[in-house]
């Protein structure tokens, strides 16, 4: 699998991509040239607005900061949260999933009935709302959007637990008096996890965008953090004078995002059984 | 058929209700003291404690849930803290003008997204079909708020083909004002008879259309791709590619129609995605719609303004779930017993 989904120029740049973001991300801090910048110890106000140059590569914001130290420091802020995210996500959605489809019944009524209401909203109006209610900050940001993420894994590993369970693996370890929790922690996961896994992998550029609009709206990373929807809603004050301070930052969360989807579009044209029917 | 509406409209009245609840939710029981909020900063510990009493916080929870349940139903949403305006009248106010918005976007995203998505299909692993895809997954990849800021520079600023912000111009709207019939600028000038009214507001339509048109336009070109590749794969088009039918005729005739299913239900769910999105666009164009009202309400703590804005957004989104879901189910018997 993970040879054709090489082979896949798009999603192979994806992979590449993201290699090099994890790498700048972990290396951020030998790499920035003006560390101190980016978690806000320092300004410069005699060194506001500069325009990009080979002392400051993405210019300075409005208080004088490196643009390009706090930008590669953004990079750690946005997967962090972003698998901070998911993880929230899969930790609610996927026990749930595996109760509502090992269980059925009513058990099984009860829990996709919620989930279906969870997914009556738009995810982002859903992390809006409860960010808001939450209070501003990064960590009620990642809150608020794994609870509004969950119900998606719901979904999958209900219907992946549902078709495992009547399968003769789980009768033969059911009769070998295994307990529910045996079955479903030993047979029914790990079988049931691989959809889930995909799909999570394809949610992460959606979820840094989610991160990085809530930031913008003020709900997410408060100053001096230098994360990237934040530093945009910054940046809107003064970009029509000085569009450095949003252009880089803004950059920022569009090569990781893109980098994810088309990694995930890759993924998906990879196992989409239907879609490989068509290969002519 | 009569089975399906009964359950699909038994599971819109579900949602409605979780939609109630999870707003209950969000106002009465994250925030850490309502009451305390309400009265504002400098408020006694007795004022704190009279407000309690006033806004039913003394109650149990379950009679707080039913009162906020019959408050939404008879329409009575409180009072904004920025405007001092009952919410649901602020919302009637600025709902038109994101209509407006919303519709042009995603009118743009349907005329653009099917062609392409039916180009990429009928040119699989070719590159108008890698071009077509790498553009709509860059299209659902970039931050919406700053492809609106970008657009401001290059085609307001730079190119100065079009006016930076607002929704239309001020001096028109200040000297001559167009009076209000629906709300939606650009239909109320054609109403008004007022031309240069209907121009200028149009000149203001296009940045922030082709914003919110971005998200949007992304989704359906992708979904008809795929959708369409798994209909050419169908027996019926090898039959009649086989008879000899022309290849356009195949594709606009034959395969798009029989592709139209998922993409509807894309096109509702991007409906309410740029409902959302109005949130994040609005404030920068200055566009005086739903989005920056939202947008402001949360920058200040409004929490009857957040709690309206999500309660309209979300039931829009139920009602269109269910509007397609029916269409579909009335167009394509295939759907009724799934």
């Amino acid at each position: 699998m993970f040879r054709r989904l090489l082979r896949n120029p798009l999603s192979a740049f994806g992979l590449v991509v993201i290699a090099l973001l994890v790498l700048l991300a972990v290396l951020a801090p030998v790499l920035a040239p003006y560390p101190e910048d980016a978690v806000g110890a320092t300004v410069r106000p005699e060194r506001q607005f500069e325009p990009p140059s080979g002392e400051f590569w993405f210019g300075t914001d409005d208080l004088g900061r490196d643009l390009f130290s706090r930008v590669l420091f953004g990079a750690r802020i946005s997967l962090v949260a972003g698998c901070m995210t998911i993880g929230l996500a899969l930790l609610i959605g996927v026990p749930l999933g595996l109760a509502a489809g090992y269980a059925g019944g009513l058990v099984d009524e009860i829990i996709m009935r919620v989930t279906d209401i969870m997914l009556s909203f738009p995810p982002l109006l859903l992390a809006v709302a409860l960010a808001a209610a939450f209070g501003p900050s990064l960590t009620n940001a990642v809150l608020a959007t794994g609870l509004a993420w969950w119900p998606w894994y719901t979904r999958i590993i209900r219907s992946a637990a549902a078709g495992i369970r009547s399968r003769e693996y789980v009768e033969a370890a059911r009769a070998a008096g295994a307990g529910h929790a045996t079955i479903m922690g030993r047979h029914i996961l790990p079988n049931a996890l691989p959809p889930v896994l995909v799909q999570a992998s394809m949610d992460f550029g959606s979820v840094v965008l989610t991160t990085a609009a809530l930031g913008f709206l003020g709900l997410g990373a408060q100053a001096p953090q230098p994360e990237w929807g934040l530093m945009v809603a910054i940046g809107r004050n003064y970009f029509l004078t000085h569009p450095w301070v949003v252009v880089f930052p803004g950059l920022g969360i569009l090569i990781t995002v893109m980098a994810f989807n088309f990694l995930g579009d890759g993924l998906r044209e990879v196992l989409d059984p239907r879609l490989g029917r068509a290969r002519r | 058929m009569r089975a399906f509406i009964i359950r699909r409209l038994f599971l819109s009245a579900v949602a409605v209700l979780g939609v109630a609840v999870i707003t209950f939710v969000v106002a009465r029981l994250v925030p850490a003291d309502p009451a305390a909020r309400w009265v504002g900063p400098h408020a006694t510990a007795e004022q704190i404690a009279r407000a309690r009493v006033e806004l039913g916080l003394d109650q149990p929870l379950w009679r707080q849930l039913i009162t906020h349940m019959a408050a939404l139903a008879v329409g009575d949403w409180g009072r904004s803290i920025i405007t001092h305006q009952p919410v649901i009248r602020d919302i009637a106010a600025h709902l038109p003008t994101s209509l407006v918005l919303v519709a042009a976007g995603t009118l743009l995203a349907v005329a653009l997204g099917i062609p392409l998505g039916v180009v990429s299909a009928a040119a699989r692993n070719r590159w108008p079909d890698h071009l077509s895809r790498a553009l709509a997954i860059g299209l659902v990849s970039i931050p919406t708020f700053w492809l609106a800021m970008i657009l401001q520079l290059w085609l307001g600023q730079g190119a100065g083909l079009l006016p930076i912000a607002g929704q239309v111009d001020t001096v028109l709207s200040l000297l001559s004002p167009v009076p209000r019939v629906t709300g939606a600028l650009v239909v109320d000038s054609l109403l008004a008879g007022r031309f240069d009214v209907f121009r200028s507001a149009l000149a203001h339509l296009v940045m922030p259309a082709l914003t919110v048109a971005a998200y949007p336009l992304g989704l359906i070109t992708r979904m008809v791709r795929s959708s369409m590749m798994e209909v050419l794969s169908e027996d019926y088009v090898r039959t009649a590619r086989a008879y000899g039918v022309a290849e356009r005729r195949i594709l606009y005739r034959h395969a798009l129609r029989n592709a139209m299913g998922p993409t509807l239900t894309v096109i509702a769910l991007s409906l309410g995605y740029a409902l959302t999105g109005t949130f994040l666009v609005e404030a920068v164009f200055a566009w005086p719609g739903l989005g920056r009202y939202a947008a402001n309400a949360v920058i200040g703590g409004d929490f009857p303004a957040i709690v309206g804005v999500t309660v309209v957004v979300a039931l829009a989104y139920v009602l269109l779930n269910l509007v397609v879901d029916l269409a579909q189910a009335a167009l394509d018997p295939r759907v009724r017993y799934d």
